[in-house]
């Protein structure tokens, strides 16, 4: 023992010294230094070792390594390398990952140490030798390269690619992704070319092509590789797992986003199972939108513990997850579903589950679709899944088709219904109709009777039950008993006629089918009065109201009474149609308006709608409603045309034009338009109506629809006017599209007092110089020569003293005609022989007319006496002759005109004007027939006598003033001798010619 | 220096070369026992104009098909085409017969071809299955070609076999892209389509006279 511990503290010593001896000196070369490269993992690996010395005392070392490329040595990585040497291994490991590959050139790798001890001084020892691990393009190979192949990258990420050339080739350039790369000029080496790609993208083409073209010796003139760029795996999504019969557990799972790496580069998924250390499946993508599904069998494990692993060669990831595959039952779907015991409102339902070998509980729910689309859920109670269990649904609808389906799921710890099994349809069996029918007629009075038309629709509670449906009409009268009659209509009519006579009537409608009838509606037709008065009324006698309609409808209203139980409206959709498609509806009793809409509303259609009370069945026609949804403008234009016209006056009817339901509105009035030459409207009572294109017409507003004609006044003679009539409702009115044209008449009454004037002038003037020298010797005798003188001769005188002329005798202003066969001929010459041969008879009478001092006429008389009358030629052809009776005009000829305006006969003058002015007064007596003309005054009737006329001098009203009057032949007029002296004085002074029986 | 594929200097070549003795050779004549014309029945009546038809189909589809391939390989190859698709450079057999031919040699230099063609087509299609997945239209093409091609086979080995008494044709497959970098098989591919359009247009000249002679 003492041996063995000396033995020790000399060796001890001795190291001792032997380290303190070699503190500045000791040093660890790297020895055996081996240099290789991992081609796949782009990888250099490093070998060596220190002395058996430093591993004994397991220093502490520090390893300075340096990586250098190319024969020239270019030192591209330094990495100080720290361990602890231990006695069990001995060799050194370091790698280095090379971002060029490794194949592009030469690497080689040299290695000094230093002990980090502080027994020892920290010295770097020598370096080593160089190792090197050759490129290829060292190789006397003519064989062109291009590293690295086939790579997969990540998106992103910067890729460094190297040509390598044969011998004495010479890189030309490089093309990525279509781009070429010139290998630069400065390079000595054309050999070798080294490029980076930074941040590349994926491409739509898998493999992105990395081309070198070379030049030089050897038969190919290029290398190429493909760069796969893409992303690593996404974690997998809706990982779900179950089983539908406990024996088969699947899993489901989505890849989640393209990762663009396909077929060897695709993403791998495994699952692992730790409990029982096994891997379950191994899938890949075959498209990155459709899911992956794995199944295996459960055996007796039920709890599991997954890992679901998705890998690409550039990256992975994982999902965890635990199961307990009784909480993941997911029954497959239902099978077999059946009917049994089918009712018309029950039915029986069964149906078949999986698995049957193992039974699992399972909770089944029943889907019943109705045909309208509602949907219904019934759940079953638990039933084990390898039984025939049935469900029995009640509350159905008979002769209805039903579609049924079923789901099941897992009683306890329900995890997922199943699918739906296959989708069964039924329909229930019939029963009888149910529900009433919503009953309304129309009558119509005929001849001993009515004619009831019914129509008919089911109300909601309606149901028909059954096919094969039919109607049945029941009447029969109400006073007395008789038989009823019957009547039984297909289902296809929802109408129909039938005819009875005046009596009430009681009238039963019902539905039948195979099974039965459905409850009858009953209504009351009253009995008719005087012939169906009743029903007329319903149709015309009273008075239609007009009610106001909008886009939604037609608001109807009436009022509600105790009296009634509800109310109905009718109406038909198409009124202008043979088929009117007659509606009605019903309201209850406290309902008093409604608005009636319907899709077959058309605007500019006129609606008639009735309105009934309804009483225990019985029905009462309260009042007739017509309206528009909206009214537009008509459609026809009035057709004017012009009645009448005058020189200020045109008078345009339009009779013709309908007011009635044939119009898209209600016709409101008519608008009269006046287009005048001028450009502004200055028609006395129109208004200005601006067309689009500017112009102004004058606009008249008949608000009264029934009046159809209308006289335009206050216009020009001898002016072209263009009139438009439209008509407008509450729709507006149609623009003006024609126009009628139209001039009025000359005015003939400004010629009027030249006539009046110049006419009595010139006849006068004629008869004057007609009757020059009796004028003369009247007016301006001649100085008698007294010895030539008859008088002086005083033979007359002696034959008859009293035929002394005495100056005292004269009437120097009165024209004397002596009643001598010579006075008959001064006859007026228009009288023709006619006149001349009843001038002989002396027995007139007249009227003569003297102006008083206003100018107004005055009408005085005369006493028959025969005389000579001297017609006043002015008026001659205005005068008629009676056909026994003369009379004796005295006209007064008036500068005023005025006077005759309101009777005043243009036509005479215008057939005066027209005729060269002189027209014979024989033909216009002709002509005239057996017209008469009245003197200026009003006249009495025709046996009036002349003492019943006021014998007055007061002026005459001016209306009352007829100058062209057409005058009785039974009227004698007469004036007295004092009259005419009385108006000596003021008929002196006028131009008249006053003709008076023989006074001198 | 060692080799950096050693497998070259050893077995692998002789192995090769026997394989390629093997299977090029001559058309030999009907021998019961050549597994060519085993099971073969009397050829249908139209087997002649079913043949030009089919062969008149390929030649329609071809130049589509090889547009088609080139696109999902990317545009770099459709604009180097020449330099990376190099038709002359594959072991796509000859096709060396014209109209003056006899129809026996035309018949056996057909069989040759598009036996050639179907293995080749095999190995596209399975290289583009992995490659280019989602390539659905080109994929189909090449199916519906390995099936048209096909049965242009059967119909040739029916005429080979009953009608010019040829039980056995020596045929090259090519070589199989297993193996091959990614960027090769696209490059083989592209290769042997190319050539394959070039000769099926031959096949469909030289074919149509003597059919009509038929």
């Amino acid at each position: 023992m003492d041996h063995f511990v000396l033995q020790t503290i000399l060796l001890y010593t001795a190291l001792c010294f032997s380290i303190y001896q070699g503190q500045e000196t000791q040093e660890f070369l790297p020895t055996f230094l081996k240099v290789s490269k991992n081609l796949t993992l782009q990888r250099l690996l490093v070998e060596w070792d220190v002395s058996d010395s430093a591993h004994k005392f397991e220093l502490e070392m520090v390893f300075d390594i340096q990586v250098s490329r190319t024969e020239e040595m270019n030192v591209v990585w330094t990495e100080y390398y720290n361990t602890t040497l231990s006695k069990l291994k001995k060799t050194l490991h370091w790698s280095w990952d090379s971002e060029l590959p490794l194949e592009c050139v030469s690497h080689s790798v040299r290695i000094r140490s230093m002990v980090n001890d502080e027994r020892f001084s920290k010295l770097w020892s020598r370096w080593s030798q160089w190792e090197t691990v050759l490129g290829l393009d060292t190789s006397d190979d003519n064989t062109p390269y291009i590293f690295p192949e086939d790579k997969v990258v990540e998106e992103g990420s910067n890729v460094t690619f190297c040509c390598i050339g044969g011998k004495e080739s010479r890189i030309e350039y490089f093309l990525f992704n279509y781009t070429n790369y010139y290998y630069p000029d400065s390079n000595t080496s054309q050999r070798n070319m080294v490029i980076s790609m930074n941040n590349v993208l994926h491409a739509e083409v898998p493999g992105i092509l990395a081309l070198c073209n070379i030049s030089g010796k050897g038969n190919k003139k290029y290398s190429a590789t493909l760069l796969f760029v893409g992303k690593p795996p996404h974690e997998p999504k809706d990982l779900s797992c179950d089983t539908w019969d406990m024996k088969t557990l699947t899993c489901t799972w989505n890849p989640g986003e393209n990762t663009y790496l396909y077929g060897a580069h695709s993403t791998k998924y495994h699952l692992f199972e730790s409990f029982s250390q096994k891997t379950f499946c191994y899938q890949e993508t075959e498209h990155y939108l459709e899911p992956i599904r794995c199944s295996w069998a459960i055996d007796q494990q039920m709890i599991y513990n997954l890992t679901l692993t998705a890998e690409n060669p550039l990256g992975k990831r994982s999902a965890h997850f635990v199961l307990d595959v009784a909480h993941r039952v997911h029954p497959s779907p239902p099978f077999d579903l059946s009917v049994e015991h089918m009712k018309a409102t029950e039915v029986s339902l069964y149906w078949r589950m999986q698995p049957k070998y193992k039974a699992i509980k399972l909770l089944c729910q029943i889907e019943n679709r109705h045909p309208s689309g509602q949907v219904e859920l019934h759940n079953s109670s638990v039933v084990q899944s390898n039984s025939y269990p049935h469900l029995t649904l009640g509350g159905l609808q008979p002769f209805t088709n039903y579609a049924f389906r079923i789901r099941c799921g897992a009683a306890s710890h329900f995890w997922k219904w199943s699918e739906w099994s296959k989708t069964l349809e039924v329909r229930t069996n019939e029963a009888a109709p149910s529900g009433k029918l919503d009953v309304w007629r129309e009558v119509t009075p005929v001849l001993g009777g009515r004619n009831v038309t019914l129509f008919w629709k089911p109300l909601p509670d309606f149901r028909a039950n059954g096919g094969g449906i039919s109607f049945e009409i029941t009447w029969e009268k109400l006073e007395k008993a008789s038989e009823p009659q019957h009547s039984s209509i297909s289902a296809l009519q929802n109408s129909t006629t039938i005819s009875i006579d005046n009596h009430s009537y009681k009238i039963s409608l019902a539905a039948r089918n195979s099974i039965n009838s459905s409850l009858p509606s009953v209504m009351i037709i009253s009995q008719a009065t005087d012939s169906g008065a009743e029903e007329k009324v319903d149709r015309t006698d009273l008075e239609e109201e007009r009610v106001n309609g909008t886009v939604d409808g037609i608001y109807i209203s009436w009022k509600a009474t105790n009296a009634f139980d509800g109310y109905i409206v009718d109406w038909c959709n198409f009124p202008r149609s043979q088929h009117c498609d007659f509606q009605w509806k019903r309201f209850d009793f406290n309902t008093s308006s409604c608005l009636i809409n319907s899709a077959a509303f058309m605007p500019g259609v006129r609606y008639s709608f009735r309105v009934y009370g309804s009483l225990a069945n019985e029905d009462f026609f309260l009042g007739k409603k017509v309206g528009y949804t909206k009214e537009l403008a008509p459609r026809l234009n009035p057709q004017g045309e012009i009645a009448e016209m005058t020189s200020h006056t045109l008078t345009v009817n339009w009779d013709s034009y309908p007011i009635n339901e044939s119009q898209p509105g209600f016709i409101r009035g008519y608008h009269v338009y006046v287009k005048t030459m001028e450009e502004e409207c200055s028609l006395k009572g129109s208004t200005k109506h601006a067309l689009s294109d500017g112009s102004v017409l004058c606009k008249y507003t008949i608000e009264n629809p029934e009046e159809k004609r209308y006289v335009v006044k206050h216009l020009m003679p001898e002016t072209t006017y263009a009139l438009a009539v439209k008509a407008y409702t509450g729709g507006g009115e149609t623009p003006i599209d024609a126009y009628i044209n139209a001039d009025t008449l000359h005015d003939s009454k400004i010629y009027l007092p030249v006539l009046l004037v110049i006419i009595p002038f010139v006849v006068i003037t004629a008869v004057c110089f007609w009757k020059i020298k009796w004028v003369k010797d009247c007016c301006c005798p001649d100085i008698p020569n007294p010895n030539r003188s008859k008088v002086l001769s005083f033979n007359g005188l002696k034959l008859n003293s009293e035929a002394v002329l005495k100056p005292s005798d004269c009437i120097p202003d009165t024209i004397v005609l002596e009643n001598t066969s010579e006075a008959n001929t001064l006859q007026l010459w228009s009288h023709g022989s006619i006149l001349e041969s009843e001038s002989k008879v002396i027995n007139p009478s007249w009227v003569y007319f003297v102006q008083n001092e206003e100018g107004d006429l005055m009408c005085t008389q005369s006493a028959p006496e025969a005389c000579t009358s001297f017609e006043n030629l002015a008026y001659s052809s205005q005068t008629a002759l009676g056909s026994s009776l003369y009379q004796n005009l005295w006209m007064s000829e008036k500068s005023e005109p005025q006077l005759s305006i309101l009777l005043y006969q243009p036509q005479h003058y215008i057939e005066i004007l027209s005729k060269d002015s002189v027209t014979s007064l024989r033909e216009i007596t002709k002509r005239e027939g057996s017209l008469r003309y009245t003197s200026q005054m009003e006249v009495p009737r025709s046996d009036a006598k002349l003492s019943d006329l006021p014998h007055s001098t007061e002026p005459m009203e001016h209306s009352s003033y007829k100058i062209q009057t057409v005058l009785g032949s039974e009227l004698v007029t007469s004036t007295s001798d004092e009259d005419i002296h009385s108006q000596d004085s003021s008929t002196s002074s006028n131009s008249t010619v006053l003709l008076l029986p023989g006074r001198h | 220096q060692k080799s950096r594929f050693p497998m070259c200097t050893g077995v692998v070549p002789l192995l090769l070369m026997i394989h390629c003795r093997l299977v090029a050779g001559k058309a030999l004549p009907v021998n019961n026992l050549s597994p060519m014309c085993e099971n073969m029945n009397l050829c249908k009546l139209n087997v002649l104009e079913q043949t030009q038809k089919l062969v008149a189909l390929l030649n329609a589809t071809a130049q589509d098909l090889f547009s088609i391939y080139l696109d999902c390989q990317g545009d770099a190859f459709s604009s180097h085409l020449d330099e990376l698709c190099n038709a002359t450079t594959t072991d796509f057999p000859a096709f060396q017969v014209n109209r003056t031919s006899h129809k026996k040699e035309i018949m056996v230099a057909l069989y040759k071809v598009f036996a050639f063609l179907n293995t080749s087509l095999g190995n596209i299609t399975r290289d583009q299955e992995e490659l280019n997945p989602t390539a659905k239209e080109l994929l189909e093409r090449l199916h519906n070609t390995t099936k048209t091609t096909r049965g242009l086979i059967s119909n040739l080995t029916c005429l080979l076999c009953n009608k010019y008494n040829v039980s056995q044709v020596d045929v090259t497959y090519g070589k199989s892209s297993k193996g091959m970098n990614v960027f090769r098989k696209k490059q083989r591919g592209c290769q042997v389509l190319r050539r394959y359009v070039q000769v099926v247009s031959q096949a469909a000249h030289v074919l149509l006279p003597h059919l009509s002679q038929a």
